[in-house]
């Protein structure tokens, strides 16, 4: 292990891919686009975003203090849920987008209750063995030959369960539980899991969701899931792919996504067919 | 392809030195896109200009640390008090000058809990190290904050508990 490993906000900087560009580019080609290469300003952020950040940094916090064997407080943890989406409501450089009848009162006491729900479910019998763990690996194909941007990411925590295997941890917050075709086709653990075992990570380690829903009474719901050799092949073949796309321009909008309620870029968007006169394309920056 | 060029320069005195100063001084020019319209080119130019200032600001306090402003994209104003369409969660000026800048409360902020600190005790110790809270530190102070919890400079501690 490096003494000072780069964070992900130093991985950010240089020529990269990500989970979550790889996703967007998947949902839709245009909102990737107008993200990455036309960088156009956002405007606004959904109050959901603020919230499962502020939620990760609560738990992230935790889990580094368990990691050294410091006992925390449970009620610490849930004042500083709601101190970090105080400061994130006052600081935001964008609006926030709150849904009906939401406002940083009704999150904050949200939040609380799902952090409460998911420190009561933690197992005592698991060792922390890191958090917030960034990297950076290149994407190569069977034959050995690496793409030209690497990928990075960060896992949020590293676990090792009681019988000494280790989980790569990912905090969610949803509305719902996920579903089982959900996890086991979710992009993310594929480019985790070929992360970690591009790192030399033991073949056995795993991926874990863990979902805490906003339901009334919040469900914690933990998804472990795994890959075989081949998704990491398809993951990069998946990611040649998409910079074949991306060099001949060819972003197209996906009308019918989950994904246009509350997109930050429906009014370009719906101008798309009227608007080719972009000239300001950062290809090497796409990420 | 329009261009932009920004630039940021200050005099500080030497130390020790009377009638003696040094000057630094920073400039950019980035290409803009066609077709913005007015307010974007105006958060364009703002960003570019934060950009170009912190830098210099931060070679002054730090060297090359790590919250010098991301690579500038066409983001709203970060500087509160700046005119600003939204929110109007401006920061003013203190006597002793400006406030920190949105990016350095929240660096620290993320330091501080990498180091284990909640925000009360990093507002705690912002009390004790400059007599203010984390939302009325200087640009200044909050620099030699973000010095200390990185391990350098005076009162450092970490791992206080929750």
């Amino acid at each position: 292990m490096e003494a000072n490993p780069p964070t992900l906000a130093q991985l950010r900087r240089k020529p990269h891919w990500s989970c979550s560009s790889i996703g967007t580019f998947m949902t839709c080609s245009l909102a990737w686009a107008f993200q990455y290469v036309y960088q156009l300003d956002r405007g606004s952020t959904p109050a959901a975003l603020v919230f499962g950040g502020c939620f990760h940094r609560a738990l992230g916090f935790l889990f580094r203090k368990t990691s050294v064997g410091e006992a925390v407080a449970r009620e610490a943890i849930l004042d500083l849920f709601g101190d970090l989406l105080l400061q994130e409501s006052k600081l935001s450089e964008r609006e926030i987008l709150y849904d009906d009848g939401d406002d940083v009162n009704s999150l904050t006491a949200k939040g609380r209750d799902m952090l409460e729900a998911y420190v009561k479910d933690l197992d005592p019998e698991e060792r922390v063995l890191g958090v917030d763990v960034a990297f950076s690996v290149p994407l190569e194909d069977a034959d050995g030959n690496a793409l030209s941007k690497p990928l990075i990411g960060e896992f949020d925590a590293v676990v090792a369960a009681p019988t000494g295997v280790e989980i790569i941890v990912d905090w969610k917050t949803a509305r719902a539980r996920y579903a089982a075709p959900y996890v086991a086709h979710h992009l993310q653990p594929t480019c985790y899991l070929y992360a970690h075992r591009k790192l030399g990570g033991r073949d056995d380690t795993g991926f874990r969701f863990d979902v805490v829903t906003k339901t009334k009474t919040p469900a914690v719901q933990k998804c472990p899931t795994e890959r075989d050799p081949d998704s990491s092949s398809r993951l990069v073949e998946l990611v040649r792919t998409i910079e074949k796309a991306a060099r001949h321009e060819c972003f197209i909008p996906n009308d019918q996504s989950w994904r246009c309620k509350g997109c930050e870029y429906s009014s370009a968007c719906e101008a798309w067919h009227r608007d080719r006169s972009r000239s300001f394309y950062r290809l090497e920056l796409v990420a | 392809m329009l261009k932009l060029n920004a630039s940021y320069s200050k005099k500080i005195p030497v130390e020790g030195q009377e009638y003696s100063s040094q000057s630094f001084h920073c400039s950019v020019e980035v290409e803009v896109p066609d077709g913005l319209s007015p307010d974007q080119l105006q958060a364009k130019i703002h960003s570019t200009f934060e950009l170009v200032r912190d830098s210099v600001e931060a070679e002054l306090h730090n060297g090359p640390a790590a919250h010098v402003s991301e690579p500038s994209r066409a983001v709203m104003p970060i500087e509160r008090g700046c005119p600003s369409d939204n929110k109007g969660n401006g920061r003013s000026r203190t006597p002793q000058g400006a406030r920190a800048s949105v990016k350095q409360i929240k660096f620290l902020s993320d330091l501080a809990l990498q180091k284990q600190m909640d925000l009360r005790d990093l507002d705690d110790e912002a009390n004790r190290l400059f007599g203010v809270g984390l939302d009325d530190l200087t640009r200044k102070q909050a620099s030699e904050m973000i010095d200390m919890l990185n391990g350098g400079g005076r009162g450092n501690r970490q791992g206080r508990a929750a």
